[in-house]
């Protein structure tokens, strides 16, 4: 039987115009690290280490239209892909299809992502869902069904929505994959090259016939049904999806890779591609240095143009975030240091959670607190993306979620184990029970346990399920837990009570003697001065020529200065004002106040009077000895009152 | 600087205190030349002998005659007023006058002015035509300002619950502070029963919201702070009943805070204006709520409460 593509037709009664669980899944490559490497890791097999290797293949010229015939492009994809773009002015999915059928069009070139694993489980199980779910293998849930995930205990997902990666991106919702399983798993005697295709499109027609939205890839069965094609290694290698060894594990293709955050990027230049690599493995070691840590899985990323490989990097989280991979280390050893002095040093606090009973009949269990780990080292001197952050995880080892803290002065990397991730090769039940809470605490995008407020909220409905509330108290109070720890470590110092509190006494600077000086923050007005140039008695009157001068200020000064008799006690008698008058740098109001308008520039206002006093005074002029004292010093009137006063 | 009829000296002359002997015996009281001061409050003694250089390098004024050099010392707490003759120097080139004067311990009290008066001869008559910038002699610690970074009142953090608190903070259990102004010095009590307050206020580096809050309540306390010490210098004030000047407070504190409080308000030049601004207070009237009115508003900017609030205002429109 040959291997060709089919969709059914489409009935009366309902119509799929894509398939929505894609659209829970963010663009941008760090989601696609977070999912695709989450799908491999729940399918992995305990055991020895496994491998991710992640290849980007640039095909363009012959090899281009080598894989598009292996694909049935011409024939039977395309036209059908062509009609799905069709309806694209009703369609979200479908105007996808549009736009990257028109991007490949005009590309030389064609970009493929082949996500492959080794020591996973592979695509196991019958081909059609029929009869008891329980007896479903990973090949239906991947290829058959939506929103299902029949996971394990501590595995990543629980909405079985992670799939949706693979299409999202692709440009034309179309993935290719090829599976080796185990023999003990094998189906029918058959347990190598398992080749499956699947389509994600929406309605269409074609001529007179419409069909359904999703299409199959495989060998035709009697009745139209579309299955596996097994062994078939010729197309197999022609459609890129060769394994590289005999371990189990399945082999995606995401067919026209994109990010469709970027759909510009990897149409042809192939500095783009090797970016795409670069930043995909940046994603991994940010979000799965735990697990890469521990050598449950090695990641690779190649980048292929045509058959050269032309970039390979093993993702080594260790050169990025060195801290907290030996922190992980030095935990697992049991190495564990009591504070934190020195570069190196690790500390471990306990965090607990507490575990709302589940209602599940088959795994009920009464409310618990669970014990946490949480593990604090110091940074180095080499900033990276999580640095005073404290990352959380279980089981998986994916980070879920970061408690952003900064400390002052300190620097400091962070995680916090939570479930299986604690002892992973031998959790305890309580642990387990732990990492299920969590998991199912968790939303669509597996990135969050502690309950956001607001816009940010996010529904983790899925707990409601299986767990008694409240439980959101529970998740709250995890980031509290994890806050306390911290302060502890690196909140302020131990206090000294003798020690005066500056807060306080930096604003009481004029208590030290230092008068008028006010707080020493303070934008306390210093009052104007009067300097005396000149001084004399003049026919029984004193007569000065004196400067005011004052700090300059938007709202100005109004000063009135006072002629006084000074006595040898320091008492001091005003006398009268004969004649008051100002240079043009100032102005008397109908007060008898010198005004000194702020300006835009200048430290200081300043002005010259020239006054006598009266001649009728308490003691003779010449007899006497004065001074001029500052009255009144106030703010400035505003212009029209003074301009009224004057009337 | 006050200014004479007659020719005098427009600056003023300089004063040295350049030995200390106390009971006849060279002391070891500590002159400080910086700031003008001579502590002595560290020893117990009867009598102390100071030793004072005067001199100016501003020419005698034509028409002057017989220059003499005096010091004046003067002491509130005793009123004492007595001046000390000096002799003078003619070798040297400007006017220059020397001498040392014995002042018994039992006529000063807390702290004692000195300032050199010069006098001369003008149209064949005694004029005042100079003087100095005043030295202080401080017999009691308490007049004392303290060094530089040790704290103006003394600060105790306890629980006000504790039986050890104050009675007037146990009353108030969840008050954040108590100033005892009472207390010689005063003592500002901060609530060790609030937790997270002493972390707060004695975090010297705190950044962000932390940092906000910490300027915030820092001020804050400081301004109750400066409001309780205010209250208590203005209670001490004291009319004189013959139609003198008022006294200001006892303790240095209440003074600085009056000293300060002066500087700001718009019709006060000197701490005696508000001292005798406050003797004229008639209560309850316009002028005194507006004198109040004035005093908070200048509480407020003397301890960066409003320019804090101000600050943190436009730093959290961002936040």
């Amino acid at each position: 039987m040959a291997v060709t593509w089919r969709w059914e037709q489409q009935s009366r009664n309902y119509a799929n115009y894509g398939n929505a669980n894609q659209w829970t899944v963010n663009a941008g490559l760090s989601s696609l690290a977070r999912e695709s490497a989450q799908n491999s890791n729940d399918a992995r097999i305990e055991g020895p280490r496994a491998d991710l290797v992640y290849s980007f293949i640039v095909l363009s010229g012959d090899a281009r239209r080598e894989f598009e015939s292996a694909l049935r492009w011409e024939s039977e994809l395309e036209p059908h892909l062509a009609a799905m773009a069709a309806a694209a002015s009703g369609a979200v999915t479908a105007g996808q299809l549009q736009s990257g059928l028109k991007a490949l069009k005009s590309s030389e070139s064609l970009t493929l992502l082949r996500i492959a694993d080794y020591g996973a489980r592979g695509l196991t199980g019958p081909e059609f869902a029929e009869g008891d779910a329980t007896s479903y293998g990973n090949f239906i849930k991947l290829c058959r069904l939506d929103l299902y995930s029949g996971k394990d205990r501590a595995s990543g997902g629980s909405f079985g929505l992670g799939k949706a990666v693979y299409w999202r991106f692709s440009r034309l919702q179309t993935v290719l994959f090829n599976s080796t399983l185990d023999p003990k798993d094998a189906v029918n005697g058959r347990s190598r090259n398992r080749l499956i295709g699947v389509n994600q499109g929406v309605v269409h027609q074609m001529g007179s016939t419409s069909f359904q939205g999703r299409g199959f890839f495989g060998l035709a069965e009697t009745h139209g049904d579309i299955s596996s094609a097994w062994d078939h290694v010729d197309l197999t290698d022609a459609l890129r999806l060769t394994r590289e060894d005999g371990r189990p594990g399945t082999s995606a293709l995401l067919v026209g890779f994109y990010d469709p955050d970027e759909p510009e990027k990897g149409l042809g230049e192939i500095s783009e591609v090797r970016e795409f690599a670069k930043s995909l493995g940046n994603a991994l070691e940010e979000e799965f240095w735990p697990l890469l840590t521990r050598e449950r899985v090695r990641a690779r990323i190649e980048v292929i143009d045509g058959d050269r490989v032309i970039y390979e990097h093993t993702v080594d989280p260790a050169m990025q975030y060195t801290e907290l991979t030996n922190a992980l280390r030095k935990f697992d050893a049991g190495n564990i240091d009591d504070t934190l002095d020195e570069l190196g040093d690790v500390v471990v606090r306990d965090v607990p959670i507490q575990i709302s009973a589940r209602t599940d009949a088959d795994d009920r269990h009464t409310a618990f607190e669970h014990v946490a780990k949480l593990v604090v080292t110091l940074s180095d001197d080499q900033p990276d993306s999580l640095e005073n952050k404290v990352c959380l995880f279980r089981r998986p080892e994916m980070v879920v979620q970061t408690i952003d803290k900064v400390f002052e002065g300190r620097t400091y990397h962070a995680f916090l184990l939570a479930g299986g991730a604690i002892r992973p090769k031998d959790p305890s039940i309580h642990e387990t029970r732990a990492d299920d809470f969590l998991r199912f605490a968790e939303p669509p995008a597996h990135d969050q346990w502690i309950p956001r407020s607001g816009r940010n909220k996010t529904s983790q409905a899925n707990l409601t399920a299986h767990y008694r509330a409240p439980w959101v108290p529970n998740l709250r109070n995890i980031e509290k837990a994890v806050l306390d720890q911290l302060f502890g470590l690196f909140g302020a110092p131990p206090v000294a009570e003798d020690q005066p509190p500056k807060a306080i006494f930096n604003n009481l600077g004029f208590l030290s003697g230092d008068s008028g000086t006010g707080g020493r923050r303070a934008s306390a007005p210093r009052k104007p001065d009067i300097r005396i140039q000149q001084a004399r008695v003049v026919d029984g009157a004193w007569e000065l020529m004196f400067d005011i001068r004052a700090k300059n200020r938007a709202e100005g000064w109004a000063v009135v200065p006072k002629l006084a008799f000074v006595g040898l006690d320091g008492g001091h008698f005003d006398v009268a004002w004969q004649t008051f008058d100002v240079d043009d740098t100032a102005e008397i109001d109908g007060k008898g106040s010198v005004i000194l308008r702020g300006r835009p520039r200048g430290r200081i206002l300043s002005t010259t009077v020239r006054a006598t006093s009266v001649r009728e005074l308490p003691i003779p002029a010449s007899e006497s000895a004065i001074d001029v004292r500052i009255a009144h010093a106030d703010v400035a009137p505003a212009q029209a009152a003074a301009a009224e006063d004057n009337k | 600087m006050t200014r004479f009829a007659w020719p005098s000296y427009h600056d003023p002359w300089e004063c040295i205190v350049t030995g200390v002997h106390l009971d006849g015996a060279a002391g070891a009281l500590e002159i400080d030349g910086d700031h003008l001061r001579v502590d002595a409050f560290g020893d117990t003694w009867n009598s102390a002998e100071l030793e004072v250089e005067v001199s100016t390098s501003e020419p005698q004024p034509s028409g002057l005659n017989e220059l003499r050099g005096y010091v004046l010392v003067t002491c509130a707490g005793t009123q004492l007023r007595r001046s000390y003759p000096l002799e003078c120097d003619d070798s040297q080139p400007t006017a220059h006058f020397r001498g040392s004067l014995t002042i018994p311990r039992s006529a000063l009290s807390g702290k004692a002015i000195l300032t050199a008066e010069i006098v001369g001869t003008y149209q064949d008559r005694p004029r005042a035509v100079g003087s100095s910038v005043p030295w202080g002699l401080v017999v009691d610690k308490t007049e004392a300002p303290e060094r530089p970074g040790v704290p103006p009142l003394r600060t105790v953090w306890i629980d006000f619950a504790d039986n050890d608190a104050p009675i007037e903070a146990r009353r108030h259990l969840e008050g954040h502070a108590y100033v005892d102004v009472a207390a010689t010095p005063p003592v500002l009590y901060l609530n060790k029963g609030i937790d997270g307050l002493q972390l707060l206020i004695l975090s010297n580096s705190a950044k962000l919201e932390r940092r906000r809050h910490c300027d915030l309540l820092g001020a804050s306390i400081a301004r109750y702070v400066a409001n309780a010490l205010f209250r208590a210098a203005v209670e001490q004030i004291n009319t004189d009943d013959f139609g003198g000047v008022p006294d200001g407070p006892t303790g240095r504190v209440l003074r600085d805070i009056c000293e300060a409080v002066a500087a700001e308000l718009p019709d006060t030049e000197t701490v005696g204006d508000l001292y005798q601004l406050i003797a004229d207070l008639p209560a309850g009237t316009a002028a005194s709520a507006s004198f109040w009115a004035n005093v908070d508003l200048a509480l407020d900017r003397m301890t960066s409460l409003s320019p804090t609030i101000a600050r943190i205002c436009e730093e959290v429109k961002r936040v």
